[in-house]
């Protein structure tokens, strides 16, 4: 999957855990921790949510690999 | 230098496995050169395994028994860590959990098996076929089951009430449905793990069930076991073919 994030960075920048980013995000710590590893991408609803809590657009953390090259 | 007993319990069990296979093998031998009829083998092996499976039920059960409770305990005491964990020591813990979990639940459906088989069994000698006077090994061979059946259920069911609350997920075993309350309680990413899970299972289930229904043909064939388990395994793939085609149709049409 080319698709490559940002997550954890921003998540550090915020001084926030995956266990309160999850809750802030209505999902699961290992739903967080799946995506930061790129195990699993997430649905529109959901990116959107992250970023929204983040206070970033989701293109500021998912990248896809062809917009790179 | 850290000592574990890993090593040990791996040796414990190869011993004990060894033992029995040998004790088997050597009663085995025994009754052979005994009657002094070789072709009579496959009878007298029949023999030593309907012997043997009651006491090996109990060593089984009393092995899994402890094994349960070990894990369980360990599993109790890493959620507890857990709670606090932060990032990769939580995703660390999550592993072992499911490694864990995943252990238990596999050999309960072994022990689930054996019991069944041994219920079974016991009631088509004692009460189909009237091989024999109810008494002798009637009551230890269903005694062996119940346990077996009650070891393996209490553990799963206190295995998935543990997994349950530490992941703060929905639905008791006792609930209608609960599977169902269960998956809708699992947010978008859990669901794609189960559902990706349960394609391999499916997957290895159709791939199974003819190299299994070859099988008993053979052995209908060679050993006059019956065509019953051809015709439950055709059913069995029928019907797995069925509901796949019928949720293809169904999420097709969905609006």
């Amino acid at each position: 999957m080319p698709l490559y994030n940002r997550l954890k960075e921003f998540r550090s920048a915020h001084s926030i855990n995956q266990t309160e980013l999850g809750r802030l995000c209505g999902v699961s710590r290992q739903t967080i921790s799946q995506i930061e590893r790129g195990d699993y991408s997430p649905s529109v609803a959901l990116a959107l949510r992250i970023a929204r809590v983040l206070g970033v657009t989701v293109e500021d953390i998912f990248t896809w690999e062809e917009d790179t090259k | 230098m850290k000592i574990t007993l890993k090593g040990t319990k791996r040796l414990i069990l190869i011993m004990t496995a060894a033992a029995l296979a040998g004790g088997m093998a050597g009663a085995l031998i025994g009754a052979l050169i005994e009657t002094g009829d070789y072709s009579r083998i496959f009878p007298v092996l029949k023999n030593q395994i309907a012997s043997a499976i009651i006491p090996l039920s109990l060593i089984l059960a009393a092995g899994s028994g402890i094994f349960f409770f070990l894990t369980l305990r360990q599993m109790h005491r890493l959620m507890r860590k857990g709670e606090t964990a932060e990032d990769e020591e939580a995703d660390r813990i999550d592993d072992v959990l499911c490694r864990q979990s995943g252990r238990i639940a596999l050999l309960s459906g072994i022990m689930q098996i054996i019991a069944v088989f041994l219920i079974s069994e016991t009631i088509d000698f004692y009460l189909v076929r009237h091989a024999a006077p109810l008494g002798n090994t009637f009551v230890p061979a269903v005694l062996s089951a119940v346990i077996l059946s009650a070891v393996s259920s209490i553990s799963s069911l206190r295995m998935y009430h543990l997994v349950r609350v530490y992941y703060h997920k929905e639905g008791e075993p006792g609930d209608r449905r609960w599977s169902e309350i269960y998956f809708n309680s699992l947010d978008e990413a859990e669901q794609m793990t189960a559902y990706r899970a349960y394609r391999r299972m499916a997957e290895s289930g159709m791939r199974a069930i003819p190299i299994l229904m070859c099988a008993a043909m053979f052995a209908n064939a060679l050993f006059h076991t019956g065509t019953f388990a051809v015709l439950l395994l055709a059913l069995l793939y029928a019907w797995m073919q069925f509901v796949y085609q019928h949720s293809l149709l169904k999420e097709g049409n969905r609006k």
